[in-house]
């Protein structure tokens, strides 16, 4: 049962700050994916949490207790790192049993943890290998062994699965998933893969820079990014940008983008009220582009001329990179579409689905969890 | 047979001719250690000289025994290199393993100024430290001599550590600290067992050097019954006559304890190699 909390955490290397002013609340049970960029102070944030390093500022609570000063031993965690860090001397058996050893448990119960661990993630032949006998995949699975015999009250994850070829890496996404769904057990998860965060966890924390930018349920964070940085992160294709120029005409307001213009629709005016005669970024996902004639119906009305550029057939679709006026955009439509390279096609905006955001906010964290 | 093969055995004969001759090379005199040994006082200056003994004898090393302080001396540097090589080894691994775990002020700096005393000959330093001993007071002691050979050892096995450490994933303690282990513990059961290697190869070079001293134990010894082994039976030999039947047994007697160390050891030197911790 462990609930953790990070309390204005702050972390600095020198004069380098590496994490910001950070409260998150993770919720017992919950599966909580810190993802960003590299060099966004997730795997700091982790780390800490882990004991590993020593926050400048802030608390950290896991479970009731306020656990800066405790020693990682004394947390009551695993770690599960990237590079797995297995122990080269010890087989696979004596690798997953070390900790349990550590705290002095009786031989049987050992033994019974090992192999109901080993049986949990297949590796039952494994256990009198050496780690340099197992190939990645297998190493990846002991690491993990190795966090759930000791049946911590907190797992954490880092990048565990960014030395996994990728099809190895979507298989051990779901049986990271199993897991957590069997173990019921809090997760804190670094990935830099906006794919694993979007596919795995009940809450995202996109970070940048060391600030935390947004955190929320995978699908809040992909329908209604705070900003700019967010919505181009999570989501692939990326997200289409442009500037613009919010105008308003008899009280509707329409975006401007120089080659074509397109209204807001009414139930998203109210947002975008405070933008009216100012600069922004108009953003809309790849998906969201339909080609006239797949269209679905609430779409249709806001079309633009494009040319296309590139045409990349993926069989279940087709993404086309495309020149509307002066911007590129991403548009990922039927694969019915027939269109040629240097064609022009005519495309649809869902603009139900728009985003617009602030161009140069001065402060770019904007929200942190209350 | 085809050209190609008969090349490659030839070759290969050659290869083996060659080796053949290097091993001869450094085996004679071990060989010829040996013999002569073994052989009676009449039979060592016989001409032509014979390589086995006619009638071996062990009457050197009984007169070795028990005319001389062989033993003496043999126990003094036993007990001297031992407790040179575990002093070495406690300072160079507790010093090698901050130089590479902890962040402090000029800690690349003071890697490099080690090694750097390194390159003075111990000739040039005996006196000087002859001359510190005194002050200390502990001038004619072992204790004097252990800490002469650690203090010429430890910049090269300080440096020696310091790059095995540096091979060792610091992830690898890390995940012992998770797993519950403290500081001193994932030293003992991770980082030692995979520096073993280097822990092996810093304590033959210690080993070796204090077993082989010369020059330390001739200035800072002058008691008969404290000298090692070197110093020692070097002074058994002072007279016009030598004894070389003598000097033989002895110089047997000094290696074999040298070689035992170095045999029983140098199969962990292989060992531990193994990676495999991390990606590889």
């Amino acid at each position: 049962m462990a609930k953790v909390v990070l309390e204005n955490i702050s972390k600095h290397f020198g004069t380098v700050p590496a994490v910001r002013d950070f409260n998150l609340s993770i919720e017992d049970k919950e599966f909580a994916i810190l993802v960003g960029p590299s060099g966004c102070g997730k795997s700091t944030a982790l780390r800490m949490v882990a004991g590993l390093e020593e926050p400048s500022g802030g608390n950290i609570y896991i479970g009731n207790r306020i656990v800066n000063d405790l020693p990682p031993k004394d947390r009551d965690i695993a770690m599960v790192f990237q590079e797995y860090a297995l122990y080269p001397h010890m087989s696979v058996y004596k690798n997953m049993a070390f900790g349990l050893k550590l705290r002095k448990f009786p031989k049987s119960e050992i033994d019974q943890r090992v192999r109901d661990a080993s049986e949990i993630l297949g590796i039952q032949e494994l256990l009198s290998r050496k780690p340099k006998q197992l190939s990645g995949g297998q190493r990846q699975r002991v690491a993990v062994g190795r966090a759930i015999v000791r049946k911590p009250a907190v797992f954490l994850f880092d990048e565990p699965l960014s030395n996994l070829d990728a099809k190895l890496r979507v298989q051990m996404r779901a049986e990271l998933s199993k897991l957590h769904d069997r173990l019921q057990t809090t997760i804190i998860y670094v990935t830099h893969d906006q794919v694993e965060a979007m596919t795995m966890g009940s809450k995202i924390v996109v970070m940048k820079d060391g600030w935390i930018h947004q955190v929320g349920a995978p699908l809040e964070v992909y329908n209604f990014p705070i900003n700019q940085f967010v919505a181009g992160f999570i989501g692939s294709p990326v997200m289409n940008f442009f500037p613009c120029r919010v105008l308003q005409k008899d009280s509707r307001l329409f975006i401007d983008a120089e080659a074509f213009q397109l209204p807001i629709p009414e139930k998203k005016s109210p947002y975008y009220q405070s933008l009216t005669g100012s600069e922004a970024i108009f953003g809309i996902r790849p998906n969201d582009i339909y080609d006239r004639l797949h269209a679905p119906e609430h779409a249709k009305g806001n079309t633009i001329r494009a040319v296309v550029d590139v045409i990349e057939p993926l069989g279940s679709e087709i993404h086309l990179n495309v020149t509307a006026g002066k911007h590129n955009l991403i548009a990922r439509v039927d694969v019915q579409t027939s269109v040629q390279v240097h064609q022009e096609i005519e495309l649809v905006m869902d603009l139900n689905k728009m985003h617009l955001f602030e161009k140069d906010p001065p402060n770019l964290r904007v929200k942190t969890e209350a | 047979m085809n050209r190609w093969r008969f090349q490659r055995i030839s070759n290969r004969i050659l290869l083996y001719i060659g080796a053949g001759l290097f091993v001869l090379q450094a085996v004679f005199p071990f060989f010829w250690m040996v013999s002569t040994s073994l052989k009676p006082h009449v039979e060592v200056f016989a001409q032509p000289p014979s390589f086995i003994p006619h009638q071996p004898t062990l009457d050197n090393f009984k007169r070795l025994f028990t005319a001389t302080n062989f033993l003496t001396y043999f126990r003094n540097s036993l007990i001297v290199s031992g407790l040179a090589v575990l002093l070495t080894m406690v300072v160079s691994t507790a010093g090698a393993y901050s130089l590479t775990r902890y962040q402090y002020y000029g800690r690349e700096k003071i890697a490099g100024l080690i090694l750097c005393t390194y390159m003075f000959a111990p000739i040039m330093v005996v006196i000087p430290f002859f001359i510190l001993v005194k002050k200390g007071g502990i001038e004619n002691t072992h204790l004097a001599l252990i800490l002469a050979f650690t203090s010429f050892c430890l910049p090269f096995t300080l440096w020696l550590m310091r790059a095995f450490f540096k091979t060792i994933p610091v992830q690898l303690e890390e995940a012992a600290m998770v797993d519950g282990a403290g500081r001193i513990r994932a030293v003992i059961y991770v980082v030692m067992p995979l520096a073993l290697p280097g822990i092996i190869a810093t304590s033959i070079f210690t080993f070796i050097l204090a077993w082989n001293d010369y020059i330390f134990t001739r200035i800072l010894i002058t008691s008969d019954e404290l000298k090692t082994l070197p110093v020692g039976v070097q002074d058994l030999f002072h007279s016009a006559l030598i004894d070389w039947g003598l000097i033989m047994s002895a110089g047997m007697m000094i290696t074999i304890p040298a070689l035992l160390f170095f045999v029983t050891v140098q199969r962990y030197l292989i060992r531990g190699w193994g990676a495999g911790a991390v990606k590889g």
